[in-house]
């Protein structure tokens, strides 16, 4: 039996060990070489592209310390006003109120990206969709009217036998008459043909250009909110009947299938409309109908060692771009963007 | 007769399904995190984006932001506590500050958290710091500090601290060498259930201390810690990441239960030559 | 006593007999001021927060935005804040947490406090304290990996499928498992030691006189704790319960990971919700993009702390009352 001595001694020796391994850390930390630190925060469309040019540069020039996280576009934008990170990462451009509100803010295009929509690879409907696309005006009932719940009317085929195309639980579409009908209550609406719509919770730039598309903003988009391109990867990929808008770097993994996108409603999907693979929308990125630019956005002129990375980021850079799956700058706009480093 | 047994036997259930939903919770994030563990994880910094390499920003976040709040909580906690126990039956002071102090315990945390943001890292310029952040979590285990402080001191038999007025002491000798020595024990369990909960604390420190996958550099920067690598880990869509995750959660439940049981060991051990 | 504090052999040792008693007063009058401003800190965090929180709230009505609160129309950007799909999901996923906790924990406190074998007790009673020792990101994760699919997969078909024929509040809108059911359940296992150890220390406490009264006049062992034990215990039961509410209705990680963040006003037990705390969390770090989307937001947050707040002090106020009538 111990002492009471001992069992004090016990007890304190131990709460001092753990006080001195942890000012033991602190101390070892302190004494490391001051590193030039760098921030980032924003997009998750940019953040795998951030990190890997992080990673780059953090090997070529091993001094530099450069921390990037996530948030959404808005975060990204919010925090660079407020000066809480060096670089706001975004993937839209910035809004009226925004550039009203901190004029200092400066966007710099460091690559090109698109919002691509995906299905599961499981959908009952996959090699139709993937024949016709989908269209602007089916997006827009779906994403923002919210009457369209089935999957039937996106392709065109009635698929339970009940000799109508299902649309809502009301309404069913006749194809023999050609008209949208409403239906009487003992209608039973296809609820394994159901669609559900994923959509963004965060302040997301990839959110806000699909929305642009539509011709609305974000928050009239309906569905399930969830964080970050891969939070909408993750919901799609584990259901056979959701439908989500990604950035293309994520639209080309497993368990899902991109989406040619008719963006003019004509009905056809022409060459720019096509969503075969990363390299096609790449190549046509210009005239992708959901494309945009992605920015690093910086408050006032940048101090030497922040203005050094995103010059690099614009050269040598580029040459990860499309390896991760995002599109470079053309030679023009890498003048265009280093003009903006330069100039103010 | 029926209507009792009946009774009891619900009961029971009751019980039974309680304790069986820890043991489910537990087992689960046990069996996860032991598969998924690797010395690695414990050493290495957070590589491609949270898919490989470890947890070192998250384990050495959270040691350090959950040891300086509650050195910063129990600095002004304890003797706030000590004043309350004392001095409650004559100064409205004390009243009123430990009524306050037990409704803002039930503050949900996030409030903390913005209050956090808005006040420490806005308005006094900290940015999203380790400083911020620890400064916020001060704030959430300040109520369970003075709470448990006023307890236990007001357990100190009254007999002991009369001997020592008799003797011609002052009420703060009286406080300090006779009744502090006979509170320490319930005041280092304060201390310690303090710390295990600021350490699992994920909502408050979000906006304040940030995130960073590096380990801390100095009180201004930004600082990970471990329920938020589990929240940001499990919501990729990485298995590696998910890996991370359930590593992560079994550190942290490892760590806050370990504070918690050492706490009560503390308070046998030392208690023992208490007065009673 | 004739010596004097500037004699340099008495005023440092404080041991010594014949001690300058001014010094030593001074020394207890400022140490008691020390004592005292510390105490004042817990009315001054309070106090800053909240005022915090007004100062906003204010601001959010001087801005016009106070008649529109309660609409169901939350578009930042137009400049519509209504609150009302999260104050509802909030109180959905509170009520349904209730639901599950509040028989689950009293039976079990009514356990522990008269029926329990005395062996017993001291390891129940850890155990359960276990229970609140576990992080919410832990109960959050969980949720996310066991409780989401078997709601999607079993609980939602099976449910929705026979009894959400003809009731509205389980019938399947969305099947994506976030869901007030699963938020809720996960939220119920949070609050259950709450419930227990307060219900159970306010059982305990009704003095054995009055147990022993009744048994001596014939009743059972049952009818005791209905008529004595559950009366007397009755309104500190009632300040658990509403501890409990304030617990679940204040938390974050968890049901930020499960309920489903869609800004709705949920209809059925399957529906997602988006529950007042995960709002701030989710938008607080893009407030200052536009300063009325600020207001907003910390106008949430000066509801969840005027209602936390106010409920908890009618709770501890009937708690104490209780504990001093006991003395």
């Amino acid at each position: 039996m111990t002492t009471s001595r001992e069992g004090w001694g016990k007890s304190v020796a131990i709460l001092a060990a753990l006080v001195v391994a942890v000012s033991l850390i602190f101390v070892i930390n302190a004494l490391q070489p001051k590193a030039l630190e760098i921030r980032l925060s924003g997009s998750t469309t940019l953040y795998p592209l951030a990190t890997k040019w992080a990673e780059e540069y953090m090997q070529k020039n091993p001094n530099y310390r450069i921390d990037v996280s996530g948030g959404g576009s808005g975060k990204g934008i919010s925090d660079v006003a407020q000066n809480l990170v060096d670089i706001g990462m975004s993937s839209r451009p910035l809004k009226s109120e925004e550039l009203e509100e901190y004029p200092s803010l400066i966007p710099i295009p460091v690559a090109h990206d698109a919002v691509m929509i995906i299905v599961n690879s499981r959908n009952p409907l996959l090699h139709t969709l993937l024949e016709k696309g989908v269209s602007r005006h089916t997006l827009f009932k779906i994403y923002v009217e919210g009457s369209l719940k089935s999957w039937e009317y996106v392709a065109g085929v009635d698929l339970d036998g009940d000799k109508y195309i299902g649309y809502n639980e009301t309404h069913a579409f006749n194809p023999e008459t050609g008209l949208l009908e409403y239906m009487p209550s003992d209608y039973a609406f296809p609820a394994s043909y159901e669609i559900h719509p994923v959509t963004r919770s965060d302040a997301s730039g990839t959110a806000e250009t699909f929305a642009e598309f539509l011709g609305v903003s974000q928050e009239d988009l309906e569905g399930v909110g969830v964080l970050g391109n891969p939070g909408v990867l993750q919901t799609v990929a584990g259901d056979p009947l959701a439908i989500g808008y990604v950035g293309l770097a994520f639209a080309f993994k497993e368990g899902i299938c991109a989406l040619p996108v008719d963006a003019n409603d004509n009905g056809l999907i022409e060459v720019h409309e096509r969503a075969d693979s990363e390299a096609h929308v790449a190549s046509h990125i210009a005239d992708y109908p959901i494309s945009r630019a992605l920015f690093f956005v910086v408050n006032g002129k940048p101090p030497k060692e922040v203005a050094d990375f995103i010059q690099w980021c614009l050269t040598e850079g580029q040459e990860y771009v499309s390896e991760v799956g995002y599109v470079p700058l053309t030679s023009e706009e890498v003048e265009e963007s280093l003009e903006l480093i330069r100039g103010e | 007769m029926l209507e009792e047994k009946l009774l009891r036997l619900i009961m029971v259930l009751a019980t039974a399904v309680v304790l069986g939903s820890l043991l489910v919770i537990l087992v689960d994030v046990v069996r996860r995190g032991v598969t998924a563990l690797s010395p690695s994880m414990l050493i290495e910094l957070p590589r491609d984006g949270g898919r490989g390499g470890g947890l070192l920003n998250a384990i050495v976040g959270s040691l350090y932001i959950s040891t300086l709040a509650t050195l910063f909580s129990a600095s002004v906690g304890v003797p706030a506590g000590l004043y309350i126990a004392e001095f409650e039956g004559k100064s409205r002071i004390a009243r009123t500050a430990s009524f306050v102090a037990e409704v803002l315990s039930g503050v949900p945390s996030i409030i903390f958290g913005v209050y956090g943001f808005v006040f420490f890292v806005i308005m006094l310029n900290m940015g999203v710091s380790l400083l911020a952040g620890a400064l916020t979590l001060a704030y959430l285990e300040l109520p369970i500090i003075i709470k448990a402080t006023e307890e236990t001191v007001k357990l100190v038999p009254s007999h002991v601290k009369e001997a020592a007025l008799s003797l011609g002491a002052t009420r703060w000798e009286v406080l300090s060498k006779v009744t502090l020595r006979q509170a320490s024990p319930g005041i280092a369990t304060a201390v310690l259930l303090a710390f295990a909960r600021g350490a699992g604390e994920a909502a408050p420190l979000m906006f304040t201390s940030g995130y960073s996958n590096f380990v801390p550099s100095s009180l201004l920067s930004p600082a990970a810690n471990l329920p938020l690598a589990v929240y940001y880990l499990i919501m990729m869509p990485f298995p590696e990441a998910h890996k991370r995750a359930f590593a992560a959660a079994f550190i942290l439940t490892m760590l806050v239960l370990s504070v918690n049981w050492s706490s009560r060991i503390v308070f046998k051990r030392w208690g023992r030559y208490v007065v009673k | 006593m004739a010596t004097s504090i500037k004699n340099p052999h008495t005023f440092f040792n404080f041991q010594e007999k014949g001690d300058p008693r001014s010094l030593r007063s001074k020394i207890d009058k400022l140490s008691t001021c020390f004592l005292a401003i510390a105490s004042v800190s817990s009315i001054f965090a309070a106090s800053s927060i909240a005022a915090l929180l007004l100062y906003n709230f204010v601001k959010f009505c001087e801005q016009g935005f106070l008649p529109n609160i309660l609409s169901d129309a939350w578009l930042p950007s137009k400049g519509k804040y209504g609150f009302l799909p999260f104050i509802a999901g909030t109180l959905w996923i509170t009520v349904v947490a209730m639901t599950i906790s509040l028989p689950l924990g009293f039976l079990t406190a009514i356990f522990m406090a008269e029926y329990i074998p005395r062996k017993l007790y001291s390891p129940v009673k850890s155990l359960i304290e276990l229970l609140a020792g576990i992080p919410s990101v832990v109960y959050g994760m969980w949720g996310l990996m066991i409780l989401i699919p078997l709601v999607r997969d079993h609980l939602a078909p099976l449910i929705g499928g026979s009894l959400g024929e003809a009731l509205p509040i389980f019938r399947v809108n969305v099947n994506a498992g976030f869901s007030v059911l699963a938020a809720g359940i996960v939220l119920s296992i949070m609050v259950l030691p709450i419930m227990i150890s307060i219900s159970e220390e306010v059982m305990r406490a009704v003095p054995m006189e009055y147990r022993e009264a009744a048994l001596a006049l014939g009743a059972t062992r049952w009818q005791t704790v209905k008529t004595v034990t559950l009366r007397q215990a009755s309104s500190g039961i009632f300040a658990g319960i509403i501890l409990s509410f304030c617990r679940a209705f204040g938390e974050t990680m968890a049901v930020l990971m499960v309920a489903g963040n869609v800004a709705t006003t949920p209809s059925s037990l399957f529906d997602p919700a988006y529950p007042l705390t995960a709002l701030i969390a989710n938008h607080l770090l893009e407030m200052l993009s536009t300063p009325s989307y600020a207001y907003a937001l910390l106008t949430a947050g000066f509801t969840l702390f005027t209602i936390t707040f106010s409920f908890n002090v009618v709770a501890r106020l009937t708690i104490r009352q209780l504990r001093r009538a006991r003395r």
